[in-house]
This record gives C-alpha cells, structure tokens and sequence, in this order.
C-alpha cells in the first residue's frame, strides 16, 4: 500500500492529477485490489461486482452527460441568471465575484485557494470511495446509495434542463450576450504553483464533458456529500463547522470562476440533502421492519423492554 | 454516533431460534433488548455464517435478518487454530472473527468469553 502512495504521489508530480473516468477506474482497481491482498475469495467476489456497478454508474452517467444534447430539451440560457438576480437583489454573483477579487494579471492567494478547491472535486469522492471499500464494505454501500442517488437525478436533470453555464452566457464567441464578460481562470491558481500538468489534463476532461450539463452543480455536490457522510464521525463541534465551509468554499470558487450560477451550487445541496433524508428514512425503515419481524418471531412487540 | 458492534454467540442463536429451549427465555430477552438498540442505531448486530448455516432460509430472514452476517473464510479456520488452546474451536473462530470485524461485545449465555477484554452481554440472573 506504502508503495501505490509513493507510486501515485509521483504520478500526481510528473504527469498530473489522474481525472479521466478509465484511469480513475483504474487507479481505484489498483487500491482497493493492493488493499484486498489475503483477504478471503468471497470478499474478492464482492470487490468484482461492486467494480462493476461502479464502473456501470460512471459509463450510465457519462453516457447521460452526451444524451443530453440528443433529447433536445429547451436550452435554460437566462432562467438561471434570473433566478441568481432575485436571489441576489439584482446583482449577478459571477460579475461582482469578478470585479472585486479578479485581477487580469497577477494571482493573489484566493486564486490558488479556489483553484485547489475546484479540482478536489476529481479525488475526493474517489479516495472516499476507495478507502470506505477497503474499511468497511457496509459503509461503502451506504456511500453508493446516496451517491448513485445524486448522479441519476443530476443526470435526469441534465438531460431535462440543459443550462448554460455563466461562462458560456458571457462569452461573446456564443452569443447569448446575457452577462458582461467573465474570465474563466478555473487553472490559473494551478498553474501557478507549478501543477501545468494537472490543468492540462483538465483541459482534455473538459473537452470530453457536455458544457450545458451545468444544473446541479455536481462539483458543489460532491463537495457537500463528502464531508456530509463522514460528519456523523466528527466530535468536534469546531471540527464540524470547519469541514461544512468546504462546500462554501466551493460554491464561492464555482461563481467566481464562472463555472455555475449561484442556483447551480444550491439545487445540488438540495439534491445531496434530499438524498441522505431518503436513504437515511430507508434505512431506518428497513431496521425497524427486521427488528419487528424477529420480535414476531419471539411473539414479542417492538419496544418491548427486556 | 458511535455504533456497538455486538457479536451474537452461536449458542444465544440456537436458544433463540429454539423455543423449547430453557434459556430460550433469557436469550429472547437479550434479543429484544438488542432489536431495540438495533433500531435505534446504536447497536450493529452481527454472527458467524457457520452459526447461521445450520437454519433454513425462511428462519434466517424470519429471526436473524437484523444480523450481519460475518462469513467464515479458510482464513479464518486457519487462524483459529492458532488460538490458545483453552478455547473450544467454535470459541476461537468467534475470537478470529471479533479481531477481523472490529467487535466490541458480545451477547451470550455462557462464560466462555468473560476471560477476554469484551463487554459481556448476558442474561440479568447470571451476571
């Protein structure tokens, strides 16, 4: 396992954080496997068709991200930039975000901060992912639940309200001409620390993604999610407070690079939260049903004091 | 919210499952105590695959469905063998298994965990 780290540390330096889904897919297999090593067949078995399903979400949500220029639902150009006006009294985020921190030519420290927080999006969720199914395979499935969850309904949204980012609002190349124009300097922070390669490379995902598939924000999801499912485990009431401004920190990142609306940010909170509040009632359900059923079987009712 | 991991012995199953058992009374009582804290969240209930095999399915999802099931691997025989020898092989594959799942207590009838540095889990009368 030592190993893998080093291995993967100096993959992140000399060639770049790995973001496309095979080598992600890849990278996982590589340590879930290492972190299977002597474990019994029937564990392995398990490892084989939870791969499986992983890498059938991730082909369901790519393929969905592409689908979405074929269903040909209306594109939501100036709803969303309307809804972040009334929200915001008038204002647009993305342009007063731009105007009172963007400096064209130099890069302060908020740059490298949001920069650095923008691209935790592509590890996180997977180094949760991977470390959950080498600790605890239950916990693993909870994770999956609720992830699984969030993807297919941001998919479905995807497909039904493809939405123009504010970035592609504002550039004049579009046409749409419904924002000043805004700076998409999502890699600048990166850059200037000497990550090139990370930037590239995200330059070459974002080629391959579906640019109008904007709402939810899934980066604000993700965000969220995370420190949302390992908050339970959190003492600290401090430690709490700390890791929930990580989603704010995106959000805020998110509409000063133009990459989302406002709106974006806070309908992916909304499905993240609806997610945990249905798998979290599910669960509970599906407890009390077990519990009651083995009760029954001792003729004895729920609640019932030993 | 710390969740116990509570290890059912194979004995506290079969008094269980079996309700012209004795101690099928004391046992359905342990039970219901922890159904409850199962349904509550703050207990996780699991048992050995091979204290489990010996029912039929209907019993198992009936009786035993709040119960994770910890299966028994070769590994598991294996290391059992090495455990000390005052334990009886059921005892020491329920020990290998308590190490592996990270088991905090166990619920049982009888003494043969109380030399070990578990929380006890046990009928009212003989505690």
């Amino acid at each position: 396992m030592g190993l893998y780290v080093v291995g993967y540390i100096w993959w992140f330096v000399a060639k770049g954080l790995i973001i496309d889904r095979i080598s992600v897919a890849i990278s996982v297999g590589l340590f879930i496997a290492i972190g299977h090593l002597g474990r019994p067949l029937r564990r392995w078995a398990w490892l084989v068709f939870d791969v499986l399903c992983y890498c059938v979400m991730w082909l369901a949500y790519e393929q969905t991200r592409g689908g979405a220029d074929r269903a040909g639902f209306p594109l939501q150009v100036e709803a969303p930039r309307n809804i972040d006006r009334f929200l915001f009294f008038g204002t647009d985020p993305n342009v007063w975000m731009q105007r009172h921190f963007y400096e064209a030519h130099s890069i302060r420290w908020y740059d490298k901060v949001a920069s650095a927080t923008y691209f935790s999006h592509f590890i996180f969720p997977v180094i949760a992912l991977a470390a959950l199914w080498v600790i605890s395979h239950r916990e693993w499935a909870r994770f999956m639940k609720r992830f699984a969850t969030l993807l297919f309904v941001a998919c479905t949204m995807f497909v039904l309200l493809p939405t123009v980012p504010p970035w592609m609002a504002a550039d004049p190349k579009r046409g749409y001409n419904i924002l000043p124009h805004l700076a998409r300097h999502t890699g600048r922070g990166f850059s200037s620390m000497g990550l090139k390669g990370f930037v590239n490379k995200w330059n070459t995902a974002l080629d391959w993604g579906n640019a109008i598939a904007a709402m939810p924000s899934l980066h604000a999801s993700f965000a969220l999610f995370v420190p949302a499912f390992f908050l339970p485990l959190i003492k600290p009431k401090w430690l709490k407070a700390l890791v929930l401004t990580f989603p704010l920190i995106m959000a805020a990142s998110l509409v000063y690079f133009g990459e989302h609306y406002v709106i974006d940010a806070l309908a992916g909170w909304t499905i993240v939260g609806a997610s945990f509040l249905f798998w979290g009632w599910f669960e509970r359900r599906q407890r009390r049903v077990r519990a009651a059923r083995a009760l029954a079987m001792l003729s004895l009712p729920l609640g019932t004091p030993a | 919210m710390s969740v116990r991991k509570v290890l059912l012995s194979g004995e506290l199953i079969s008094a269980i499952a079996d309700p012209h058992s004795a101690q099928h009374p004391q046992a359905a009582a342990i039970y219901a105590e922890l159904l409850n804290a199962y349904v509550a969240g703050t207990d996780r209930l699991f048992a050995l695959s091979t204290d489990l095999d010996r029912f039929d399915k209907a019993t198992r999802r009936a009786s035993f469905s709040a119960l994770v099931v910890a299966h028994v691997a070769n590994q598991h025989r294996s290391a059992a063998t090495k455990v000390n020898e005052s334990f009886t092989p059921e005892t020491a594959l329920a020990l290998v298994i308590i190490a592996a799942e990270k088991i905090t207590a166990v619920a049982t009838l009888g003494d043969q965990f109380d030399a070990l540095d578990l929380e006890i889990i046990k009928p009212l009368q003989s505690q």
